[in-house]
């Protein structure tokens, strides 16, 4: 086997619940049943060749960690087989294997021993490690004086020391800033780069689609559905979406009591674009090749977006929408929402809320967009839906219209100086 | 297989380091807090049974000579007494190591014993010096002392498999041992000598394991011979002990790691 190959043959963890502790003990004496089983995975096959990436997603409770756990090593199946060939390191929940009295650099080289480094080769990483977390002075004080995010600064630089084969990240590093974020994300892509294998959980959808190629869809311990990463995680967002707008006002009907209901809230319910739209072009590009087939507008066309909103019987001076067009550069072009233009949402029949959000001449110039939409109160705090990333599409120039930048800016040129 | 040994003796270590220096972080005196109480305890006995009690061990005819064997029997006791009250709880301390890291569960149990290991060196400095300073040191005794101090280890660590994979299901046992410690004390000739026993208790006092160590320590740093037939025997027993203790502790670990 090649090293960073993963194969897990219809593995499955049970947990064994006892009432009191004592009871596995008797248990064991006694050789009478004692315990409750919980089946947290059961039934997962997957096959991973090395320098694959594969994304978990699924929601709380449907057995992600514990398949992070058994991939890392840190639990053995109790059914099927799980091989990993390969040195493997994980970045699991927040400051698990991490002690809380020790200083930050007592962790990090109990860190790289545990994995098995020896006491020469932790000297030589640990600059490394340390550089990589930039804790400056605070790598001396305990770890409990640290802040979430430092903890996990920590964690994700000595987990990804000594080459790893297979890097196992959980939804940890979401606590830490930006900057880090962006940092370790790149530092993963270098890792995958160099052949390892990514596992990659985290409830940051588009993260999972931008650094994974596949993905797998966990629901209740088994696999409900894998796939390239698009497509798990458009299946999964779907069905979120479609669980939000089934959920029954009561909770007696709920169809899974295992996940709490969560009360009958105003929600988006579709986001469409309309206006002057053209084909899209044929791109000559490579790079351009994925985005081709999206919604094209020419620069000063008309450009509208449509909203439907569900009101769930909200008050209507208590619901508004925000619209967002951002570059894919992440630029925000322009923002807008109904409350700050005061402008107040009416309800049809069918107690959901259209509105249609309409630039007349679109000043945008080429490039790819988006939209965020955003589903907001009146204090415009709270956030009741939010689709964001979505709608993507292009905005070309006419041949004729020079002009470079985010936006056209109405102008006008003067000579000025010149004798009448 | 030696490698393996060698990395795990060397975490082992790590972690035992830092246990002690997490014990004692903050506290002013530091590591002077580990012998603190045993030297307080040790001038409370002389002065009660020494010195009041007027009780004497072997040939020795001073309450001077008496704190010197009372010495050697609570390093003894004291490093025994260490692994035995801190192992039940070595396994949910480190719960989170266990759980999440790679580390071999069977590493755990060493930590106290590492412990009980250092603490036992300090004390026996101190006893040397005091024998220097008296002018009874005994050099051949320091190194027949080296094998004793192997068959205290390894008796502990034989104990401290099954009590820290038991204090796992058991949390009281941490509650249950400090008493039980104190029992042992009084049941080992540690404060008394042997022949202060009535005759018709000697037999069970040749069972306690405790008591025979105990001798042998004053045997080898206090009159510079060395006991080997006993200390054989403690030997095997301690082997074996450890070998049924092992085998318990690999029984029960993935239990442990359910309630964990």
């Amino acid at each position: 086997m090649k090293l960073g190959s993963i194969t897990l043959q219809q593995a499955g963890v049970s947990y064994r619940q006892y009432a009191r502790p004592h009871d596995a003990l008797l248990e064991w004496l006694l050789r009478r049943p004692r315990h409750r089983n919980f089946h947290a995975l059961k039934g997962i096959s997957l096959t991973l060749e090395p320098g694959a990436s594969l994304g978990l997603v699924g929601d709380n409770g449907a057995g992600k960690s514990t398949l992070l756990r058994l991939l890392a090593g840190n639990l053995v199946p109790t059914e099927g087989r799980c091989d990993i060939y390969g040195h493997r390191a994980a970045l699991l929940e927040l400051g698990s294997g991490l002690h809380p009295e020790y200083t930050g650099l007592e962790n990090a080289r109990l860190g790289l021993a545990l994995r098995g480094l020896e006491p020469a080769a932790v000297e030589q990483v640990l600059p490394e490690v340390l550089a990589f977390a930039g804790l400056g002075d605070f790598i001396h004080r305990p770890l409990k004086q640290y802040s979430s995010g430092m903890v996990v600064r920590l964690g994700f630089s000595i987990a990804i020391q000594a080459n790893p084969d297979v890097l196992i990240v959980d939804e940890a590093l979401s606590v830490g800033d930006q900057f880090f974020q962006k940092r370790s994300l790149d530092r993963m892509r270098h890792i995958l780069n160099q052949g390892a294998t990514l596992i990659f959980c985290s409830h940051n959808l588009y993260q999972v689609r931008e650094m994974c190629t596949q993905a797998v869809w966990l629901e209740q311990g088994q696999i409900r559905l894998t796939g390239t990463a698009q497509a798990v995680v458009d299946a999964y967002q779907d069905s979120t979406r479609a669980r939000t707008a089934d959920m029954p006002a009561t909770i007696t009907g709920s169809p899974t009591p295992a996940t709490p209901a969560t009360p009958q809230m105003p929600r988006l319910l579709a986001v469409t674009l309309a206006g002057d739209q053209q084909a899209a072009e044929t791109e000559t590009e490579v790079s351009d090749h994925q985005q081709s087939g999206l919604p094209a507008y020419r620069t000063h066309a008309a450009f509208a977006v449509e909203v439907t909103a569900h009101t769930a019987g909200m008050a209507l001076e208590d619901l508004h929408v925000g619209i967002v067009l951002r570059r894919n550069d992440d630029v925000q072009c322009f923002g807008i929402s109904t409350l700050h233009d005061g402008f107040r949402l009416e309800a049809g029949a069918d107690g959901n809320a259209r509105v249609c959000f309409t630039i007349e001449r679109l000043p945008l110039l080429s490039g790819h967009y988006c939209l965020e939409v955003w589903l907001i109160d009146a204090s415009g705090v709270h956030v009741y839906d939010a689709r964001e990333r979505c709608c993507p599409f292009q905005v070309r120039q006419d041949s004729q219209q020079q002009g470079i930048g985010l936006c056209w800016m109405p102008h006008q040129w003067q000579n000025r100086g010149l004798a009448t | 297989m030696a490698a393996l040994l060698q990395t795990r003796l060397l975490l082992a270590l790590n972690l035992c380091r830092r246990d002690l220096r997490e014990r004692y972080q903050g506290s002013m005196l530091g590591i002077f807090w580990l012998l603190f109480p045993p030297l307080f305890m040790l001038c409370i006995y002389t002065l009660v049974f020494g010195e009041i009690l007027q009780l004497r061990f072997g040939s020795g005819t001073s309450t001077r000579e008496f704190a010197f064997y009372l010495f050697a029997g609570l390093i003894t006791f004291n490093a025994f007494a260490e692994v035995m009250t801190r192992s039940p709880t070595v396994l949910s301390e480190k719960r989170d190591l266990l759980l999440n890291t790679p580390l071999p569960a069977s590493v755990l149990p060493l930590i106290p014993v590492l412990n009980s290991i250092m603490l036992e060196l300090i004390a026996v400095l101190i006893l040397v010096a005091g024998l220097i300073l008296a002018g009874l040191f005994q050099p051949s005794g320091l190194l027949l002392y080296l094998p004793c101090l192997l068959v205290r280890a390894l008796l502990s660590l034989a104990l401290a498999y099954p009590l820290g994979i038991i204090g796992v299901f058991l949390p009281d046992l941490r509650q249950i041992m400090p008493a039980v410690m104190t029992v042992l004390m009084f049941l080992s000739p540690i404060l008394y000598p042997l022949e202060a026993i009535p005759d018709h208790f000697r037999p069970w006092y040749a069972w306690n394991l405790l008591g025979q160590l105990v001798a042998c320590y004053r045997a080898t740093l206090l009159e510079g011979h060395l006991p080997w037939e006993t200390l054989a025997a403690l030997m095997l027993v301690a082997l074996l002990l450890l070998g049924l203790g092992l085998m318990l502790f690999r029984q029960l670990i993935p239990r442990a790691r359910y309630v964990l």
